[in-house]
């Protein structure tokens, strides 16, 4: 799972969202690393409606502009979970390993 | 508020790089994303911003329209065709004219020797037409890349460029290209 779309759901992941607001939750999340563009925020949503982990939660017009709502589907919070686990064990390896070298030098 | 449609106006433009069906779903929700990280007083899409718009556009286009949920057999069919019929193109280019060419009669290949039997003067040795035959071959992946990104209307172009340079095969490749990109690829195939 790439870095925008696993923070993509992760900034969906407590409660629906529109474009913009998936965009500075996710700047939120990453410290301001991660500032997703318009255009690979779209890529990623639209491939992430076609595999179901997301679904479109409602629309508003707001300033005469469509905003349209996303959330996480069940499908969407599992494969978070589980890219979550994963990771969560990769750098617990990660930091334990180090420790392991840090205490032998 | 001048200045806002005037940027407004440069989004939808970088948004014409995105799949007909895409842009009816999503041009509007996507300006207003762009209108809201729109710095104060902002007049022109920032370069790295239409870069990003301009590639996700085209990737959008590969990646072919989401199911419909309508599977028939001729769609199926078609869209089979839309995958393999700029391919084929491309590869009549390349034996029909490329090939004969650099190889020469002495090749054994039936269909070579019938190609330069139709085509006699591509057998000749004439270094003048090297050129010609290499912008075919180019051309022919151009029009196979505009093709499978379905850009239908630049590939049109390009074949009715190539009109002056040859006759009737244009015509058939005008037909192969509309026929192909009209029901556009579905996600039962793999992409």
């Amino acid at each position: 799972m790439q870095e925008a779309t696993f923070l993509i759901l992760t900034a969906l992941a407590t409660g629906s969202q529109h474009g913009y607001g998936i965009i500075t939750e996710v700047s939120q999340i990453s410290g301001g690393r991660v500032r997703l563009r318009a255009g690979t925020l779209y890529t990623a949503l639209d491939r992430l409606r076609i595999d179901e982990m997301i679904a479109v939660d409602r629309e508003e017009i707001v300033d005469n502009r469509l905003r349209r709502y996303y959330r996480l589907t069940p499908k969407g919070s599992q494969k978070l979970a589980a890219e979550a686990a994963r990771l969560q064990a990769n750098a617990a390896a990660a930091l334990s390993r180090l420790d392991l070298a840090g205490g032998t030098t | 508020m001048s200045e806002s449609s005037g940027l407004e106006q440069e989004y939808r433009r970088l948004l014409a790089w995105y799949p007909r069906a895409f842009r009816r779903d999503h041009a509007d929700e996507i300006l207003g994303v762009l209108m809201a990280s729109a710095g104060e007083g902002q007049r022109r899409p920032r370069l790295a911003e239409a870069a990003d718009l301009l590639w996700s556009g085209l990737k959008m286009r590969l990646r072919g329209p989401a199911p419909t949920g309508e599977s028939r057999p001729w769609t199926d069919a078609l869209a089979l065709f839309s995958l393999v019929a700029p391919l084929f193109l491309l590869l009549l280019d390349v034996f029909e004219v490329a090939l004969p060419y650099r190889l020469h009669p002495v090749s054994g290949l039936p269909l070579l020797r019938q190609a330069i039997a139709r085509h006699p003067e591509i057998g000749g040795l004439s270094m003048l037409n090297a050129p010609a035959f290499d912008v075919t071959v180019a051309g022919g992946v151009v029009v196979a890349v505009l093709v499978l990104l379905g850009l239908r209307w630049m590939a049109l172009a390009v074949i009715a460029a190539s009109v002056v340079l040859y006759g009737p095969p244009v015509l058939f490749a005008c037909g192969a290209v509309l026929a192909a990109v009209t029901p556009r690829r579905s996600r039962l195939l793999p992409s």
